[in-house]
């Protein structure tokens, strides 16, 4: 008897499940035994391997390996379960599934299932009244032709999302041939008077054909324009960077708006007086007034006319006055709590974003600025713009990239814009629902 | 606080509480009668293998836990079949151990020695034939000629290179 027999079955799949794809195929061709552990639909030693090749992002130009050649003639064996093929079709590159794959005969539940792992809950529109299989293929075909030629002609208008700082979603469309984002978003701006802020690009999320972007512009933390949406967007409540606990203050109710362009909050060293009462004064500074005989705060103060022809010192100068010391606001900061987002699973991010919309530790979570210590204040002001671009399946961007890089391979292929809508939004982003006064489709009129 | 195991040949082990807590049945055992000098019996557990459990648990016992609220990093995890250096000559012992070791790690609940076992016996049938795999195991081939055939046509396009 083999002693791999006298593990339990839990544990021999557990051991199974390690090896490469090769070292499989080879075990569930050594005897009936290990034959139907492999081909066991809830044991499935299959799983890990093949999600480790899919989530390497192999060049289309590298040479095929072993694994690989394995991977487009998977439907030759009958050992491995067909549940594998969900996760095949939902991160395979496109022209692995439409070109080189042995795709058999599948049920509709796994092509239904791999489409909503995949693509956005808004391409659903793609469907129509076609099998989920057809819908799958041919948005796969869509993609594929985006990338490799110039055209718009499926989708003539891209939709895009805008986060107005009031609470309000957006959703916009503008003609696929001439839509640039960033051009869009700098009339936002111009309405919003933040022409001569810089436009700040950051990706939010990688799926796989498609970046979710976003374009806004920062500004300090203190500015009336702060855009609550957005930085709730870019960076859910509670989410940092690995190892980074920024010190944050509660929001100040009483703190006045400054400009958008102001500097951080910044107190004044002249000390306030207290105990003085309150002047019909429109400054700040409350200082004991002096104001010149028959001046209107005079007439205010006397009442009468007799009166003001006796100078009179007004009653609150009777008043001892108390004199604190100087003593700027003080605003106690606390660590901030970190908190865990449940895990976006439909649809599903590439393994570099795998923890989204918590930080996904390594290079490749680009939410945070590179330089990012927890110590930065700046806020997102004004309207954010979030849309989607597609995107070749070995392109995934790090920080190793450099930012310049970064910003400029975000926002390259112009005619790969895709269109993102509110129910994307929805579905990526759940907890902005808290956040989000209303949903309107077009600019709203003011409504 | 020294814990007391008892294992199934009667062999008693006196162990210090953090090192005993690397075991989650231990853990939850001993958080469950509080603070008692009862022993604790392991019935699934030979002297010799909680020897070697105990010095897994030992020499790991300021490793932070596993937590199960972290399903992506354990994912990672489970992506390489890396062993640590002192892990590797750890586990360097015959077939016979190591799959009673295996076997402890999965009753006395302890994750990553359970893992470090898997591993290894996944190393050790990485790139081999089936027949290969047949002779390290001591696995008989029952497939009839009918399934043979099925396997040879499965692989059919492999020869065709």
């Amino acid at each position: 008897m083999s002693v791999l027999s006298r593990l339990p079955l839990e544990i021999l799949a557990e051991v199974l499940s390690f090896l490469d794809l090769y070292s499989l195929l080879q075990v569930s061709q050594t005897s009936t035994f290990l034959a139907s552990i492999c081909s066991d639909d809830l044991l499935n030693p299959w799983r890990r391997p093949l999600e480790r090749i899919l989530s390497d992002h192999q060049e289309s130009d590298e040479p095929q390996t072993e694994e690989r050649r394995i991977l487009s003639h998977l439907s030759n064996y009958s050992r491995i379960p067909k549940q594998n093929w969900v996760h095949v079709l939902a991160l395979s590159a496109p022209e692995a599934v439409l070109f080189m794959y042995d795709v058999p005969w599948l049920p509709e539940e796994i092509w239904h299932q791999a489409f909503l792992l995949r693509f956005l809950p808004s391409w659903t529109r793609w469907k129509r009244y076609h099998s989920w299989k057809r819908a799958f293929l041919t948005l796969l075909w869509r993609i594929y032709h985006r990338l490799h030629v110039t055209c718009t002609a499926e989708e003539s208008w891209t939709n895009y999302v805008i986060l107005s700082r009031q609470g309000i979603v957006n959703l916009n469309a503008a003609s696929s041939r001439q839509y640039n984002p960033h051009a869009v978003l700098n009339e936002y701006k111009a309405q919003n008077n933040l022409t001569r802020q810089p436009s700040t690009t950051r990706l939010i999320l990688q799926l796989a054909d498609v970046r979710i972007i976003a374009i806004g512009t920062l500004g300090a933390p203190t500015s009336f324009q702060v855009n609550r949406l957005a930085k709730e967007f870019v960076h859910p409540e509670g989410v940092y960077p690995q190892g980074i606990t920024p010190l944050i203050h509660p929001q100040e109710e009483d703190e006045p708006p400054r400009s958008a362009t102001s500097e951080l909050a910044s107190y004044s060293s002249t000390p306030r007086i207290a105990g003085t009462p309150i002047t019909r004064s429109i400054t700040m500074d409350a200082t004991l007034p002096h104001p010149p005989q028959y001046s209107l705060w005079r007439r205010f103060r006397s009442g009468t006319y007799s009166e003001r022809q006796t100078p009179q010192v007004p009653h609150y100068v009777d008043i001892p006055l108390i004199v604190s010391p100087p003593s700027p606001r003080k605003i106690e900061r606390k660590p901030a709590l970190p908190k865990r987002h449940p895990l976006l699973t439909r649809p599903r991010p590439i393994q570099e974003h795998r923890m989204f919309p918590n930080y996904t530790p390594g290079d490749h979570d680009l939410r945070w600025p590179i330089s990012y210590d927890g110590t930065v204040e700046e806020s997102w002001i004004g309207p954010m713009l979030v849309t989607a671009l597609l995107v070749p399946h070995d392109d995934v961007l790090s920080e190793d990239d450099g930012a310049e890089e970064v910003l400029k391979r975000i926002g390259a292929g112009r005619s790969r814009w895709a269109s993102f809508t509110i129910d994307d939004l929805d579905a990526i982003a759940p907890w902005l629902d808290n956040h989000i006064d209303k949903r309107l489709e077009g600019m709203g009129l003011g409504i | 606080m020294p814990v007391l195991l008892v294992t199934s040949d009667n062999e008693q082990f006196r162990v210090e509480k953090v090192v005993a807590q690397r075991s989650v049945l231990i853990k939850n055992m001993l958080e469950d009668v509080g603070e008692s000098d009862q022993p604790i019996p392991l019935p699934n557990v030979t002297a010799p293998v909680l020897k070697k459990v105990l010095e897994y648990c030992d020499h790991h016992q300021t490793d932070p836990l596993p937590t199960g609220d972290e399903p992506s990093a354990d994912e990672s995890r489970k992506r390489t079949t890396d062993i640590s250096e002192w892990d590797q000559k750890f586990i360097t012992v015959d077939q016979e151990m190591l799959f009673e070791i295996i076997l402890a790690a999965n009753y006395l609940d302890i994750k990553p020695l359970l893992d470090v076992g898997c591993k290894t016996v996944a190393n050790m049938i990485k790139g081999k034939s089936p027949e290969e795999i047949r002779k390290l195991f001591n696995i008989v081939n029952d497939f009839t000629p009918e399934e043979e055939a099925q396997i040879k046509k499965e692989n059919e396009w492999a020869e065709d290179r």
